[in-house]
């Protein structure tokens, strides 16, 4: 019997290295750490996890790292905690997630804020033009964009776009979902305001961790208030970061697999040539079989989507899926926006990881050329 | 026939899709297809059929006991309804 093939890790990531599952399990065999006094000698896993990630985004300050449960996590906490008054303007794009849309649509109705969309290319990416001139003509206090297309790969240059929105003093909150522990992210040379990410994904840890940054001076008001094991006696939030903005009970387990995974990252870091050569055959591969291939220019990271003439994406991720064991998404991947912008109605998307293997790619190409035959 | 019905999770814009788990395989079921439009594919590692009949959608592995029915957005709850009552009738 063959084994699976798993191409769906722009949803979330698997295999996992070994010792992520360790790490949760030995975790919740152990006493749990806020059993400890949070004395300076007690290890506390989300001032680890902060570190370790703030050193990722080449950052330098891990306190203002809130950690919850995934990105819409973070960019709800994002978007609802940031101060819009209503009739102002958020400038987004037609790539963004439905974590990104629902809240805005949210805010929509219940602040009056105005949203307006930025188009992308035929390959999902952002075109610089199109941003300066919404930029300039609306002049947003809040800009949000994705750092790659969860439907086409394109990964959109933050720096520049980052750059212009500053121009017009907004402030500017990236979704780095797709990138984080796949793309190289600078939260402080590109001046990004806040940037949420997802644990599962590119970082290779557990489902249930994920969290948002917010740059010093930043004040955000919590989405969530409870308790926070500290200044108990105050009616509102504290207001130091992080828990500012982490009301509750932490998912300690998954952090510690988080954690984990990061170390292990740093240990062994992906080989981002050979999993760009391999994204790369696959995207050569099905256009040789005569699939509609979406294909952005430059940097990508390893999402491939395609669809097939005469056939639904519903009915190709069917047979993939049912008939060949590989796990894939077909359809509008949350991101219903782009679909207008890419001229098609939805897509098979097929996401690589840094554990795919040649063998696999080929089985791919052969299942899809069945398909066409 | 006795049957399971669970909602599928999908992306889709019209996402009316349930699964069913069937006493029988997808080949015996096909049996009781009367009057749809069934292709099948003997080209796949797995076989598999996709029967058509007013709007309504079947797919299936031939040796498996699982079908998934797309339902027209438009006429859904009637349609499963109506669909339902019919497996219900049928002779294993
Ligand atoms: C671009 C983008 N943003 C946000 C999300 C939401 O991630 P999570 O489900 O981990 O919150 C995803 C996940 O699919 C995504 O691809």
């Amino acid at each position: 019997m063959q084994s699976l093939i798993y191409m769906n890790n722009a949803a979330t990531s698997w295999p996992k290295p070994g010792c992520v599952a360790d790490a949760v399990s030995e975790a919740l065999c152990a006493p749990p750490g806020s059993a400890n006094r949070g004395g300076i000698e007690d290890f506390d896993v989300f001032e680890e996890t902060r570190k370790s990630l703030t050193q990722l985004m080449k950052g330098q300050h891990y306190n203002r790292i809130a950690l919850g449960a995934n990105s819409t996590w973070g960019l709800n906490l994002a978007i609802q905690g940031f101060p819009l008054k209503t009739g102002d303007t958020v400038v987004t794009t037609a790539a963004e997630h439905n974590s990104v849309l629902r809240p805005l649509y949210k805010l929509r109705r219940e602040r009056h804020i105005k949203i307006i969309w930025v188009p992308v290319d035929d390959g999902g990416r952002v075109c610089p033009e199109s941003w300066e001139k919404a930029c300039y003509t609306y002049k947003p206090a809040l800009c949000v964009l994705t750092h790659a297309s969860n439907v086409t790969g394109a990964v959109n240059n933050i720096c520049l776009l980052t750059h212009i929105a500053k121009q017009v003093n907004a402030t500017v909150l990236i979704d780095a979902s797709q990138t984080l522990g796949m793309v190289p992210v600078q939260i402080d040379d590109w001046n990004i305001d806040m940037l949420a990410f997802t644990g599962h994904k590119y970082l290779l840890g557990p489902q249930g961790t994920g969290g948002l940054y917010v740059k010093p001076g930043l004040h955000l008001e919590p989405l969530l208030c409870g308790g926070t094991g500290i200044q108990s006696d105050r009616k509102e939030m504290p207001p130091e970061m992080p828990i500012h903005l982490e009301a509750g009970t932490g998912n300690e387990p998954a952090y510690y697999g988080l954690l984990a995974a990061l170390r292990w990252s740093e240990e062994n870091p992906a080989d981002i040539k050979r999993i760009e050569l391999l994204t790369e055959h696959l995207k050569q591969g099905l256009a040789d079989t005569g699939a509609a291939v979406i294909a952005p220019q430059g940097k990508c990271t390893p999402v491939v989507s395609f669809v097939i003439e005469g056939k639904s994406a519903a009915e190709i991720g069917y047979i993939l899926t049912e008939s060949y064991d590989i796990v894939c998404r077909s359809g509008l991947h949350c991101a219903p926006r782009i679909f207008t912008d890419l001229g098609c109605d939805s897509t098979v998307r097929l996401s690589l990881s840094r554990f795919t293997t040649e063998e696999e790619i080929k089985a791919v190409i052969q299942a899809v050329s069945s398909i066409m035959r | 026939m006795d049957f399971e019905c669970r909602k599928t999770e999908n992306c889709l814009a019209d996402s009316q899709i349930y699964e069913y788990k069937l006493p029988i395989t997808v080949r015996e079921f096909k049996i009781h297809l009367n009057g749809w439009t069934v292709e099948e594919n003997h080209r796949y590692r797995r076989p598999m059929m996709i029967a058509m009949n007013r709007g309504l959608q079947i797919k299936g592995i031939l040796d498996r006991y699982i079908i998934t029915v797309r339902f027209p957005e438009d006429t859904y709850s009637e349609a499963k309804m109506f669909f339902e009552a019919w497996l219900k009738n049928e002779e294993n």
